[in-house]
């Protein structure tokens, strides 16, 4: 995986597997953001919906129209991403996305890792990756770990592309 | 002073001059009191580059004031970001825990 600066573009280039994680990574999320918010795990609520600003119910519901719209704007580019990623022809496969989609995308990839980390409760990461590697026995929980570090790494190199742009 | 002319007493008694409303001026007070403070919260899941960037982001930090900023919520747990009034310091809250930061805004000691 490598990301590159064009100027005001970023291009992600992906290898198979990277673009297989990358793809599965946002049609999850994509699932999760058009979900009911009553029918996400609780832990996910809390984290996603229940610290906000306002005071009352009214408020509340303002609340959660921005947000709402906020994340819909992010799931659009998600999906544009996926149609991309479902019809690569030449590999590795290049994404190209403008610095300010590249905010949205990083915002999506970085709510992936909160949801992954919340639904498998995993507190602290590098502890979990480097120490308790082998005894975790889920799969899930593993493939977990696994997600948030890769989408961590992805998360790395845009900041990295991103770093010293005018919009920074 | 040069040039002021009075206004004769009759006139001024025609007046309907305001009465001071204490419920209305507290409310006032509140909007223009700048007392309020935008507080981040340590969190395990966030890249601490990520935190950086949406510092520089959305609070138009530099890169020095955005580190110094992100270290101490990762040391302290947290950090006091912004002090506002109470509706710029809330819609920071919001600019913040969209982009997934833990973030709380309370009433400055």
């Amino acid at each position: 995986m490598q990301v590159l600066r064009h100027q005001k573009h970023l291009e992600i280039i992906l290898f198979q597997p990277e673009a297989y994680l990358l793809k599965s990574s946002l049609q999850d999320i994509v699932r999760n953001y058009r979900a009911d918010v009553e029918g996400l795990p609780e832990a996910v609520k809390k984290l996603w919906f229940s610290d906000h600003p306002a005071g009352d119910e009214e408020d509340y519901e303002l609340w959660l129209e921005h947000l709402n719209d906020f994340r819909g704007g992010n799931s659009k580019l998600a999906e544009r991403l996926i149609g991309e990623l479902e019809n690569i022809q030449n590999w590795p496969a290049v994404l190209s996305v403008s610095c300010s989609e590249a905010d949205s995308l990083l915002t999506v990839v970085n709510d992936q890792r909160l949801y992954l980390a919340a639904v498998h409760e995993i507190g602290d990461l590098e502890k979990e990756m480097d120490e308790d590697w082998g005894k975790v026995i889920q799969i899930s929980h593993k493939l977990a770990l696994v997600q948030i570090q890769f989408l961590a790494g992805l998360m790395e190199l845009m900041i990295a592309g991103l770093s010293g742009l005018e919009e920074l | 002073m040069k040039g002021e002319q009075s206004f004769p007493e009759h006139f001024a008694a025609a007046v309907e001059l305001p009465v001071a409303d204490p419920v209305k001026d507290a409310d006032l007070r509140q909007a223009f009191d700048k007392g309020w403070e935008v507080i981040v919260w340590d969190d395990p899941i966030n890249l601490m580059n990520y935190v950086v960037y949406v510092f520089q982001l959305v609070l138009h930090f530099d890169l020095k004031t955005a580190r110094k900023h992100m270290l101490e919520v990762h040391h302290k747990g947290k950090s006091c970001v912004a002090r506002d009034t109470r509706e710029k310091a809330e819609h920071l809250l919001q600019q913040l825990q969209q982009r997934g930061l833990k973030v709380s805004v309370q009433k400055a000691s």
